[in-house]
């Protein structure tokens, strides 16, 4: 049964995900799937499958922007999907397994999880970039980079370090984004810049950037199993474009502080949320 | 010079891919609730609009292997085809697996 009224609501819930998403730096999908399954009892499996349309979306829109201003390090983000793609080629596949064998309550548990501790490593950010002595991977994997900074005006030089370290952590991020249908950006983010110490904007950038390649390998089985329904993730996807779209120009004018907090306020009940369902309690 | 022209050419492939499929999906929603085609016609734009979805990031990787080799860097014209071979693995042999699994 489609109906006008309920598009017309998923493309304002997908609205606001991509606002809040897109100014809280946590991605769209972290609010859609919990929204979706939560307040309208859809499975958690098409939840999530039109909640990774709308991130193939989002990271093809927004990752234009920073390639335009040639922040992007389109080397370094093409080496670490090597990672990203092993990750989510194995995490839907355990997803597959989970769904088909009901024990969605795992992945609400998880989902759940995962975004409590992304909150947690989203207020704990802001740090600068440090300059670190390069090592044998710097070189090898072309690891060096510059981009130029609107902000303080002036040329940044870096260089990434720990290569396998960022392998490393992008083989779990995309392991999280197939099982959970979800980018994993705050996860690829601190895999650049805790890990091989590259700039946060360049972290960032490259993060959108790669997100995009991330999702399409996790969605791939959602789409066979027909996890992604066409009238539940077109208005998700066109909301979202919007909300991102309208999110990025609020963050230009940097204004977003206090609506900022009140999102992560009401992601934090989500997540708590999210696991009392796991455990069958809400 | 070569770098810049490998950048414009990915920030082409994603936004034409962003454009056109979420104008598929536009139109199939518009075409569902506007007119007589009704919901057939319209769930056809809409999975265009996914593939067309789907189809960007692949594009934007085929595309930068043909870049890094014009580049002649050698290494990450190999890094670039093992990220294309992985979306390949996903995309047909995945799928595939899983069906053996679960008949």
């Amino acid at each position: 049964m489609i109906s006008v009224f309920l598009s017309a609501l998923y493309i304002l819930i997908g609205l606001i995900a991509g606002l809040v998403g897109s100014l809280t730096g946590l991605g769209g999908a972290v609010v859609i799937t919990p929204v979706l399954s939560l307040l309208f009892g859809v499975p958690l499996e098409y939840a999530a499958g039109a909640s990774l349309t709308a991130t193939i979306a989002t990271s093809s829109g927004s990752a234009v922007a920073y390639i335009k201003d040639k922040i992007t390090n389109i080397r370094i983000g093409m080496s670490l999907e090597i990672a990203t793609t092993i990750g989510a080629i194995f995490g839907s596949l355990s997803a597959a397994f989970v769904y088909s064998h009901n024990l969605a309550y795992l992945l609400f548990i998880s989902f759940g999880l995962a975004v409590l501790s992304s909150i947690y490593l989203i207020l704990k950010k802001k740090r600068t970039h440090r300059k670190s002595k390069e090592d044998w991977s710097t070189t090898a994997f072309q690891l060096r980079g510059k981009y130029y900074d609107k902000s303080t005006k002036e040329e940044i030089h870096y260089s990434g370090i720990r290569w396998w370290l960022g392998e490393s952590v992008m083989l779990f991020a995309g392991l999280l984004s197939g099982l959970l249908g979800i980018g994993s950006g705050v996860l690829k983010v601190l895999g650049m810049d805790v890990g091989m110490h590259l700039p946060i904007k360049v972290s960032t950038a490259t993060s959108d950037f790669m997100i995009g390649v991330t999702a399409v390998t996790s969605s791939v089985i959602y789409l066979s199993l027909g996890y992604i329904q066409p009238f539940l993730a077109a208005p998700i996807t066109i909301g979202v474009l919007i909300g991102a779209f309208y999110g990025s120009k609020v963050m230009e004018h940097e204004k977003a502080g206090k609506i900022k907090i009140l999102f992560v306020a009401i992601l934090f009940v989500i997540s708590i949320e999210m696991i009392l369902r796991g455990f069958g309690i809400a | 010079m070569k770098k810049n022209y490998m950048e414009e050419v990915i920030d082409f492939i994603l936004r034409a891919g962003a454009t056109t499929s979420a104008a598929f999906l536009a139109a199939g929603l518009l075409t569902t609730f506007l007119t007589a085609y009704g919901p057939t016609l319209g769930n056809n734009l809409i999975l265009t609009g996914i593939l067309v979805l789907f189809a960007t990031p692949v594009a934007r990787v085929s595309v930068s292997i043909f870049m890094f080799a014009a580049e002649r860097n050698l290494l990450y014209t190999v890094i670039t085809t093992i990220v294309l071979v992985n979306i390949l693995i996903a995309i047909f042999i995945v799928p595939f697996v899983l069906h053996l699994w679960a008949p």
